[in-house]
């Protein structure tokens, strides 16, 4: 028996709402380090790398390189940065924090003395809300910022000492400031260090580069404390 | 990129590259469970599954392989929680707010209602879903999956489709 025309719409319709939840859904960062990690342990890796005993002496040299060039450069593999970013897709829980009456360049949240920055008078970009967690034992904040386009971009400060920049992130100076920029999962994480602490940058790649870092480094003349 | 030819018919799977796979799995586990921790974890644990041997496939359905792996996982957690006791849920005012990885937040309340909706689907119709709808399978990799028809997946699929858009919609039986 043929389909009735409603239950062809009906199933349409049904189609159509699975598509739109498949496109808005991404596997969490999180997940793809811990599988990333398992990847490293599996016993596959382990059979290549023992293929490569013959040629030691060279790996050695291109091993010892590739160390130099990370550590001049500054970075190393450190997924806490990653984890902290993941923190973007997560979206607020708590609402956003009002502006400091003292200081009309800062919030009224802060970590550990470190205040977040009020970009509503110079971006466009206002608190929308909030959400705290907790990152391999260190308590993070994150303030969303919305721009009146919708765009959404995540500041996350991590408490705690500084933590390495994501390896491969690239590296430029802005107002004084030196910012590592990089790009996962179709956003652009921008990591710098205000009073010691790690303060991480997300929002999706549309928002141009050169606006998250003139955001990340504004000091509002000497008002936004680094 | 996908692996090394050992023989004429089967090739190793590759594992620097079933990071492509990991949304799409992912999606299907959430549609599986009705989740998304449960989702995380079964995610985890099938790639685990998988990457603890070599894997030898016959053809270049990596996916499909790795979505019948997933199935596999579940059915047998699923099995082994059913022997269990089993733990009260939290009240709905202590979940945790926001569980989606999606960017908009009422985009992503609907995707978390989908997939749960999904999730309570009967099993045959969820499964032909998840296969196509969900992962990208054609109908013919879903019912060689499912051990199938095409036809028979075609109209499973179709009566699963509408049982969503019903379940999504309930006001709209009323105008029946």
């Amino acid at each position: 028996m043929p389909p009735e025309p409603f239950d062809e719409e009906l199933a349409e319709r049904g189609r159509l709402l699975i598509a739109a939840a498949v496109a808005e859904t991404r596997a969490p960062l999180a997940l793809r380090e811990r599988i990333e990690a398992d990847r490293g342990r599996s016993p596959r890796s382990t059979r290549s790398r023992r293929g490569w005993r013959v040629f030691a002496p060279v790996a050695g040299v291109v091993a010892a390189a590739a160390i130099a060039l990370v550590v001049f450069a500054g970075g190393s593999a450190s997924p806490s940065v990653l984890a902290t970013a993941a923190l973007a897709t997560k979206g607020p829980v708590l609402p956003a924090p009002a502006e400091d009456q003292s200081n009309d360049s800062i919030l009224k949240a802060s970590v550990s003395g470190v205040p977040f920055p009020y970009w509503g008078d110079s971006f466009q970009w206002e608190a929308v809300g909030a959400r705290k967690d907790d990152i391999d034992g260190r308590s993070a904040k994150t303030v969303f910022y919305e721009n009146p386009k919708g765009a959404r971009a995540a500041y996350t400060i991590l408490d705690g000492k500084s933590i390495d920049p994501p390896k491969g992130a690239r590296v430029t100076t802005q107002n004084g400031t030196k910012l590592w920029v990089t790009e996962r999962d179709g956003r652009r994480i921008v990591v710098w260090t205000r009073g010691g602490h790690t303060c991480v940058l997300s929002a999706p790649k549309a928002i141009p580069e050169s606006k998250m870092l003139d955001a990340a480094s504004w000091n509002a003349g000497g008002n936004v404390p680094f | 990129m996908l692996g090394v030819s050992v023989s004429g018919t089967s090739r190793q799977l590759d594992p620097a590259a079933l990071g492509d796979h990991v949304d799409r799995l992912y999606r299907a586990a959430w549609a599986l469970c009705g989740s998304r921790e449960d989702a995380e974890d079964l995610v985890q644990e099938t790639f685990a599954k998988v990457l603890a041997k070599p894997r030898f496939i016959r053809n270049d359905d990596d996916l499909g392989y790795l979505l019948r792996v997933l199935r596999n996982t579940f059915v047998s957690r699923h099995r082994t929680a059913m022997r269990r006791p089993q733990a009260a849920p939290l009240p709905e005012e202590l979940e945790p707010a926001d569980p989606s990885s999606a960017t908009r937040p009422d985009a992503a309340v609907e995707a978390r209602e989908v997939f749960e909706y999904i999730s309570n689907l009967p099993e045959s119709f969820r499964d032909a879903l998840v296969a196509v709808d969900v992962v990208g399978l054609s109908y013919g990799e879903a019912a060689k999956l499912l051990g199938t028809k095409e036809a028979t997946i075609t109209s499973r699929l179709y009566r699963a489709r509408a049982q969503v858009a019903r379940g999504m919609d309930p006001s709209r039986e009323s105008v029946l």
